[in-house]
């Protein structure tokens, strides 16, 4: 299927009466690159909440490009037993640096890079509360993060205390390098950055909505940024004052974590993991978001349950924070029943999101478009991962798992495999929105199954050496039972897995070389970023939908369908009143057969600022 | 290409021993009640995924019905995660205080443990011996007696390792200032694990050769071996 084909002309459209978005913004949906910089110093210096949304996802894919190479150096060392490729101190370093671009620098910033791009547009605010401060959190990130990598030029290597920096290891004594000193330096600076761009959504998110847009009619991803930002509030401000403890133990001689001299490395454990755990919702969260919006566009239904989604979210929020020391079962130095209770009890809204994400697919009009192959797939990634946390969360079972490649698996299925399944989910939905164009539905489609056999052929298998007794971070392993097989199939399952960025690559490049065909709707979805042109315009709007449910976009389009208020198709108009007193049709001429709404029957629509209706609408010349 | 080096890729024996402590028994037990339900659980959503998209494709242009809510269908499948992980911790919460708190605490022997970067050694100060190599001398061997309680007493001369031995589906931290111990009861199987003994938390350069070998003797051959351990020890001594 080509993307000419998937996309319906507007022809079609107007027959069955749907209004085309189209018409309502300025030109022709297409704007050109009207509110992206044009030079380079217009990149350096933009405050756009688009340009730095961009710039935030293209710097994060780049560490995941060069964290997907050093996972490529394990891969290969590990492939068979015996040292081959590179020695136990290069590739102690590789796995630290590995892990902390993946989490520190990918998987957290591609979330902000969401929050950037798109949260202003759906809730119709013209940029961040604070685009000054926007631009210089980008670029606290920025230089934290090649700090980071620059410690692969440092005298001794980068750090190699791995991504949770225990101390002693990370101690003076342990680490003595200058790449250690780096690290910390790059963790504080992109912390710094991430509680900054926090505060930066919660001021937007509260003061900024358009009239109209109440918290219940915020889309889910908006919803899901929002708690990810209070978690951020929460969690990174005690990672940073953790790791300037370390730092001030490594170079003023302080003993924070010293045992030798009455410090306590079991304090650094609590504290890191005060941040650590909150860290994998933070990461999560915001893709939950996308794929929330992906499965209600591409199903053609509304969110189902979504006060009761936006609810289990706020509840991962609030038990994210009582359920750190469930990485430190092991340790003998926590309560063991309390933080398996409630690790456990974050299975229960989390299991509702799956649910609920079902429930919308339940008897819609499903469709599969790339975003859609990609939002399933974090599905059912998801509730792999899912399954062995659960698992983990019991204390019998972690004291056996814990630390094993057991563990390594569960994260790289609930971290790696639904962040980039859902990632892809969200470049390839919101792709024609940010170019004006389209990425080939083929090569989605090759893209999308090499990624699935690459994933599950690298990591499916990791189960197995962790329950089997191989420790993770180890440049080496005992040519025991099938380990050498096992960590073959991974091996082999890397190579598939770097495959499957090639079709999406070639896409990329000849999505570049098509027309700007898009225009504002391309999928017929929801939220207000596509209710208005693609790319969006500087300051976004120039027109907005009235909004009367947490789908302003479907609303207004399927307000003229023909059938829409006859018998047997009037279950959309009911199911908005019924659940929405304000919400009253717009036009005046529908033909619902029980209820004839006329102007004296509900609210009179009264057009809001920021929703300036034009002077000639189809509804007025149909 | 498959072959590989070692000249065999599917192997006769499994890397994971048995287990051979009665709190092993346990964790086993709880390791499958959670492996089926979580297998299942996996199955019932992959198939109401699977019976979903084939089901509600598109078929035509319609819009399908619109539905925002169904509480009460909200509230079951809240209401059944929340029985489900209740009663897997309540499973939990029986085992664990099982294993951590043995009912039986004299133990039998005493071990102490030391971790320190990147090797064991395993004293026996009843007997007044410390074992560092084992009969490859790379490998350190801690030897057992079965059927009885040992008591792990554990500390850690320099970083955070993790002491983890497979057969006893068990591991537990060693922190540097913080000395922990840790009570099981092996079994009554006697048997060699060579490759049992892990050191499980990352500890630097040499972190994954920290390896030790695990050996569960007889009581009376383990009273055999101690004896030899003792009068190897004395000779040294008298050598030097």
């Amino acid at each position: 299927m080509t993307t000419t084909e998937r996309r319906p002309a507007p022809g079609d459209d107007h027959e069955y009466g749907l209004l085309d978005i189209d018409d309502f913004v300025q030109g022709d949906g297409s704007a050109g690159h009207a509110g992206l910089p044009r030079t380079i110093i217009g990149w350096l210096s933009t405050t756009d909440h688009k340009a730095l949304g961009i710039a935030y996802i293209i710097a994060s894919m780049t560490f995941l490009l060069i964290g997907g190479a050093l996972a490529g150096i394990m891969r290969a060392e590990l492939a068979e037993p015996g040292l081959q490729v590179v020695s136990a101190e290069t590739y102690n370093s590789i796995f630290t640096i590995h892990g902390s671009l993946m989490v520190y620098l990918f998987a957290v910033p591609f979330g902000f890079g969401l929050a950037n791009y798109l949260m202003p547009l759906q809730i119709g605010a013209p940029d961040l509360a604070f685009p000054r401060l926007n631009a210089f959190s980008y670029w606290l990130y920025v230089i934290g993060g090649t700090i980071m990598l620059l410690g692969f030029l440092a005298d001794g290597g980068p750090a190699d205390f791995g991504w949770f920096a225990y101390p002693p290891l990370s101690g003076a004594a342990g680490s003595p390098g200058l790449g250690a000193d780096l690290w910390i330096v790059a963790i504080l600076l992109t912390g710094t950055s991430g509680t900054l761009t926090a505060v930066n959504v919660i001021a937007t998110v509260t003061m900024m909505r358009t009239p109209g847009m109440t918290l219940f009619r915020m889309p889910i991803l908006t919803w899901n940024l929002l708690v990810t930002a209070f978690m951020v509030l929460l969690a990174f401000p005690v990672l940073s004052g953790a790791l300037l403890m370390l730092l001030a133990d490594r170079q003023f001689g302080t003993h924070f974590f010293d045992p030798v001299n009455g410090g306590s490395p079991i304090l650094f454990q609590h504290l890191f993991w005060f941040f650590g755990h909150p860290e994998v919702y933070i990461v999560a969260l915001p893709f939950f978001g996308v794929v929330t919006e992906v499965f209600s566009v591409f199903s053609r239904r509304p969110t189902f349950g979504y006060k009761g989604l936006v609810l289990a979210t706020l509840t991962i929020g609030a038990l994210s924070t009582s359920v750190w020391a469930h990485h430190m079962f092991v340790t003998g130095e926590v309560v063991l029943p309390f933080f398996a209770l409630t690790s456990a009890l974050i299975a229960v809204p989390t299991g509702v999101k799956i649910f609920n994400w079902i429930g919308t697919m339940w008897g819609g009009s499903i469709s599969f478009e790339a975003p859609m192959k990609f939002a399933i797939g974090f599905l059912v990634t998801f509730v792999g991962g899912g399954i062995t946390g659960i698992m983990l969360a019991s204390p019998t079972i972690d004291f056996h798992l814990s630390d094993s490649y057991f563990v390594v698996a569960h994260f790289h299925y609930v971290m790696g495999g639904t962040v980039v399944f859902a990632m892809f989910a969200a470049i390839y939905f919101w792709w024609p929105k940010v170019t004006g164009r389209f990425l080939s539905e083929r090569l989605a489609t090759i893209h999308f199954w090499l990624l699935m056999v690459g994933f599950n052929m690298t990591f499916f298998f990791m189960h197995f050496l962790g329950r089997d007794g191989m420790a993770r971070r180890t440049a080496d392993y005992p040519d025991i039972g099938d380990f050498h097989l096992w960590n073959l199939i991974a091996s082999l399952g890397y190579v598939v897995l770097v495959l499957s960025f090639i079709p999406f690559g070639i896409s990329v490049v000849q999505s570049f070389r098509r027309p700007m065909t898009a225009g504002a709707d391309p999928w017929h979805a929801n939220t207000l970023e596509w209710a208005t042109t693609s790319p969006p315009a500087e300051h976004n709007f120039s027109w907005l939908p009235p909004i009367r449910s947490e789908r302003p976009v479907f609303d207004f389009r399927w307000l003229n369908y023909e059938d829409v208020g006859t018998a047997g198709y009037s279950d959309a108009w009911l199911a908005r009143q019924d659940h929405d007193g304000q919400w009253f049709p717009l036009h005046q001429w529908s033909r619902h057969p029980d209820e004839e709404p006329t102007a004296a029957s509900g609210p009179q629509e009264q057009p809001g600022p920021g929703q300036r209706p034009r002077d000639e609408t189809p509804e007025q010349s149909p | 290409m498959i072959a590989g080096t070692t000249g065999r890729i599917v192997a006769a024996v499994p890397a994971l021993a048995p287990p051979v402590t009665d709190q092993a028994d346990e964790m086993d037990r709880v390791w499958n009640l959670f492996l089926w339900i979580g297998l299942a659980v996996l199955a019932f959503v992959v198939v109401l995924v699977l019976y979903v998209i084939i089901r509600y494709r598109r078929r035509s242009d319609q819009l399908p019905r619109q539905k925002h809510y169904n509480i009460p269908l909200e509230i079951t499948y809240t209401a059944i995660p929340l029985v489900v992980v209740l009663a897997l911790f309540a499973v939990t919460f029986v085992t664990v205080n099982a294993v951590v708190d043995p009912a039986d605490q004299t133990p039998d022997l005493v071990d102490d443990v030391t971790a320190f970067q990147w090797q064991w050694s395993f004293g026996y100060p009843d007997a007044g011996v410390t074992v560092v190599g084992g009969p490859s001398d790379d490998v350190p061997e801690l030897v057992l007696p079965a059927r009885s309680t040992v008591q792990f007493d554990m500390q850690s001369l320099d970083v955070v390792h993790s002491f983890w031995i497979t057969a006893f589906r068990f591991k537990h931290d060693i922190i540097p200032g913080t000395p922990s111990s840790f009570t099981v009861d092996i079994g009554d199987q006697a048997g060699d694990y060579p490759d049992a003994g892990v050191c499980a938390e990352y500890c630097g350069l040499d972190h994954a050769f920290m390896r030790f070998a695990v050996r569960v003797l007889e009581p009376d051959e383990f009273d055999a071996w101690l004896a030899d351990q003792v009068a190897r020890a004395q000779s040294t001594e008298a050598d030097t």
